[in-house]
C-alpha cells in the first residue's frame, strides 16, 4: 500500500508541476503554430517574467499568482513591440535569419538581466502551505500553479475558436497565402499572435517564481523543456501541448524519485529528437492516419 | 584527399603567396608570431583564448557556412574532447598523444551518433536538436559525477604533477601551439572551400534537391562536414584543456559558447574564408578586454552589444563585417603588385578574400 501511495503522490507532484511546464511551453506553440518562427529566446521571456515578478514581490509585496495580472498585459506590450523590432524584418528571410534573430535576442536579455541582476539565484518565500488528500501531499502553491495553468489554456482555447481574432489567428495558422485574400491582415495577426504567445509566457514565468528560482540563466532550461513540450504535443496544438506538458512533469517526477534530477533532462531531450526524426521521416503521419481510419470506420460500425 | 589533389592544393596556395592577400596574410602571420615579446603576458593569455574559440568559429563555418546546417551544437564536440583528455590523463594515466587521439576519435564517434539521426531534420529543426545535446550532455557530466568530478570540474594538475610534459610549457609556447592550430583551421577552411566537398557542401546548402538530382550523395557529404567541424572543435576542446587544465560542464557543454561559434562566422560573413576569423578577432578580445578591465558585467554588457549588432546585421547586411572591411582592404590589395607569373589570373573567386586579418 505504501507503494501506491508512493505511486499516486509521484503521479499528483508530477501531474501538477506539469501544468506549469505546459503553460511556459503555450506562447512556443502559438507563435511557432501561426508564425512559424522557432522563437529561440522563449526561455529568456519566461527568465524576465520571474524576475519581474520577483521584483514586484520585493518590493510591492504583490503575490506571484496575483503578479500574473500585471506581467501578463505588460508582456504583451513586450511581445509586439519585439515583433516590431526584430521578427516582422527576418519574418520573410531565410530560416537562419529567424533563428539568429531570436538568438539575438536571447542574448540580450540573458546578458542584460546578469548585468542588471548579477549571477545570483533568486526566489521568493511564499507563504503558501499544504494538505494531504487520501494520504497524497498536495502543495498549494502548486495546485494554484496548476489551476491558473488550466483556466489559462481553457481560455486560449475559446479566445482561438470563439473569436473573430482567433478564427484570423487560425486561418493564418492554417494556409497564410489563403488567409490574406480572404481580408486577414497578416501583419497585425503576427504582431498580435506574437504579443499573445510573449503574454502567455509572462503569465507562465510569473506563476512559476511561487514554486521555483530565477538566475540569468534559468532561461536556457525553459527554453529547451519547451521545446521538448511542443514538439511532443505534435508542434502546434494547443490541447497537445498541454497534456504533454503533463507528461512531461509526471516523467520528471518519477525520473528525479527513481534515479536522479539529472538524468531526467538528457533522457526528455532524447525522446525529443526521437520525435523529430519519427516526424520527419512521416511515421507519425501515417500512425495518425491509422489511428483516423481505425476510429472513423469504428464510427461507421456504430 | 589524394596525393595529387594535396599537391594541387599545395601549389593553389603558393599561387596564393604570389598575391597581396597571400603575402599580406603571411606577414601579418609573422607578426602575430613574435607579439608575445612585445605585449603584456595577459594580452597573450587573451590571445591563446581568442585562437581557441576561432578553431571553433572556423569550424562551425564549414557544417554552417558552407553546408547550411545551423548547428548550435557544437560544443559537444569541444567539451567530449576536453573531457575524454582529462579523464585518460588524469583517471588513467595515459600520455598526451594516445589521450588526445582518443578524444578526437571518441568526437568523431559523437559526431556520428548525432549526424545520423539528426542530418534527417532541416532547417530549425536541426539547430533544435544539436542544441538539446549540448544540454543533455551537461546534464550528463553532472550525473557522471564519479567520472567527471560533476558540478565541481575536473582538474587536469593531477597529470601536470605526474610530469605531462604539455602540461608544463611556457604561456609563449602555448601561445605559439593555439596560433598554430588558428593557422591549420584556417588551412582546413581553405581546403574545403577549393576542394570537392566544399563545392558539394555549398550545392546542397543553396537546394538541396537540385544537389541530389545532379547526382551528389547529400547525407555523405553533410556527414563529412560535420566530421570536419567536430575534429576541428575537438582541436580546440584539446587546446583549452592543456592550456586551462581546468573543466567545468557549465563553460565546456555550454549554450552561450555553443551559440557563440556561430554567432562569430555570421557577424564576420557567414560562409567564406575571412568571415570566421574576422569575427574571432574582432568579437572575443573586445569582449574579453571588457571583462577584465571594467568587471565581469561589462561582459555582459558587450554580449548585449554583440545580441544588436547581430540582430541589425541579420536584418540590414546578412553578409556580415567582411563586405565593410573590404572597402578599405580591396584598394589596398589592388595597389600592391602580384609576384611571379603573370598567368595566376585565373582565381577570380574575390569572395575568398582573406584581407582584414589581424
Amino acid at each position: 500500500m505504501a507503494d501506491l501511495a508512493l505511486f499516486a503522490q509521484l503521479i499528483v507532484s508530477g501531474l501538477l508541476s506539469g501544468g506549469m511546464l505546459a503553460l511556459a511551453a503555450l506562447g512556443l506553440t502559438l507563435i511557432f503554430g501561426v508564425l512559424d518562427v522557432v522563437n529561440f529566446a522563449h526561455g529568456t521571456y519566461v527568465m524576465l517574467a520571474m524576475y519581474a515578478s520577483y521584483w514586484a514581490w520585493k518590493i510591492g509585496g504583490i503575490d506571484p499568482f496575483v503578479a500574473t495580472l500585471l506581467v501578463g498585459p505588460l508582456f504583451f506590450v513586450f511581445g509586439v513591440i519585439c515583433e516590431r523590432l526584430v521578427i516582422q524584418p527576418v519574418i520573410d528571410r531565410p530560416m537562419y535569419a529567424q533563428v539568429f534573430g531570436t538568438v539575438g535576442l536571447l542574448w540580450i536579455f540573458e546578458n542584460g538581466a546578469l548585468a542588471l541582476w548579477g549571477p545570483d539565484t533568486k526566489s521568493i518565500t511564499s507563504s503558501y502551505g499544504g494538505f494531504s488528500v487520501f494520504g497524497v501531499a498536495v502543495q498549494e502553491s502548486r495546485l494554484i500553479g496548476f489551476v491558473i495553468a488550466v483556466v489559462v489554456t481553457g481560455l486560449l482555447i475559446l479566445f482561438l475558436n470563439r473569436t473573430k481574432t482567433g478564427l484570423a489567428i487560425r486561418a493564418t495558422a492554417q494556409t497564410r497565402e489563403l488567409a490574406e485574400p480572404f481580408g486577414v491582415n497578416i501583419e497585425r495577426i503576427f504582431m498580435i499572435t506574437f504579443g499573445l504567445g510573449i503574454a502567455l509566457t509572462g503569465i507562465a514565468g510569473s506563476a512559476l517564481m511561487a514554486t521555483r528560482s530565477v538566475q540569468p540563466t534559468t532561461g536556457n532550461f525553459y527554453v529547451l523543456l519547451a521545446f521538448v513540450i511542443v514538439t511532443l504535443g505534435g508542434l502546434s496544438s494547443i490541447s497537445g501541448t498541454f497534456f504533454a506538458g503533463l507528461f512531461i512533469g509526471v516523467v520528471d517526477s518519477f525520473v528525479s524519485f527513481y534515479l536522479s534530477a539529472e538524468i531526467a533532462p538528457p533522457i526528455y531531450f532524447a525522446l525529443f529528437i526521437l520525435v523529430m526524426v519519427l516526424r520527419a521521416q512521416g511515421h507519425i503521419e501515417t500512425l495518425k492516419y491509422h489511428l483516423a481510419s481505425v476510429r472513423s470506420s469504428g464510427g461507421v460500425a456504430n | 584527399m589524394s596525393p595529387i589533389n594535396s599537391l594541387r592544393f599545395a601549389s593553389s596556395l603558393v599561387d596564393d603567396l604570389r598575391q597581396p592577400r597571400g603575402y599580406l596574410t603571411l606577414l601579418v602571420l609573422l607578426v602575430a608570431s613574435q607579439l608575445p615579446r612585445f605585449i603584456p603576458s595577459e594580452y597573450v593569455h587573451m590571445l591563446i583564448l581568442t585562437y581557441i574559440i576561432g578553431v571553433a568559429a572556423i569550424a562551425w563555418n564549414i557544417i554552417g557556412g558552407f553546408g547550411g546546417q545551423f548547428s548550435l551544437g557544437n560544443s559537444v564536440f569541444f567539451g567530449v574532447s576536453a573531457y575524454t583528455l582529462g579523464v585518460l590523463m588524469v583517471q588513467f594515466e595515459f600520455g598526451f598523444v594516445p589521450a588526445a587521439l582518443i578524444a578526437i576519435g571518441l568526437s568523431l564517434v559523437t559526431a556520428l551518433l548525432i549526424g545520423y539521426p539528426s542530418f534527417q531534420l532541416t532547417g530549425h529543426y536541426f539547430a533544435l536538436a544539436t542544441i538539446t545535446v549540448v544540454e543533455g550532455m551537461r546534464f550528463l557530466v553532472r550525473y557522471f559525477n564519479d567520472f567527471t568530478g560533476g558540478a565541481q570540474g575536473y582538474s587536469l594538475v593531477p597529470a601536470l604533477t605526474r610530469g605531462v610534459t604539455v602540461l608544463d610549457l611556457e604561456r609563449n609556447t602555448y601561445y605559439l601551439i593555439a596560433l598554430g592550430l588558428f593557422v591549420f583551421a584556417f588551412l582546413v577552411s581553405v581546403w574545403v572551400r577549393r576542394s570537392k566537398v566544399g563545392y558539394f557542401l555549398m550545392a546542397l546548402r543553396d537546394d538541396q534537391l537540385a544537389a541530389a538530382s545532379i547526382g551528389i550523395n547529400v547525407p555523405r557529404f553533410k556527414m563529412i562536414g560535420w566530421i570536419v567541424t567536430a575534429c576541428l572543435t575537438a582541436l580546440a576542446g584539446i587546446m583549452y584543456a592543456v592550456y586551462i587544465q581546468f573543466l567545468s560542464p557549465g563553460f565546456s557543454f555550454s549554450i552561450t559558447q555553443s551559440v557563440l561559434y556561430a554567432v562569430i562566422p555570421i557577424i564576420g560573413g557567414i560562409g567564406t574564408i575571412a568571415g570566421p576569423v574576422i569575427g574571432t578577432l574582432l568579437m572575443v578580445p573586445l569582449e574579453h578586454i571588457s571583462q577584465t578591465e571594467f568587471g565581469g558585467t561589462y561582459g555582459a554588457i558587450t554580449y548585449v552589444v554583440y545580441g544588436i549588432i547581430l540582430i541589425l546585421l541579420i536584418i540590414y547586411a546578412p553578409e556580415g563585417l567582411r563586405p565593410k572591411l573590404k572597402v578599405v582592404a580591396d584598394p589596398l590589395a589592388n595597389a600592391l603588385p602580384t609576384f611571379g607569373d603573370p598567368s595566376s589570373d585565373d582565381d577570380p573567386q574575390s569572395d575568398e578574400s582573406e584581407s582584414g586579418d589581424d
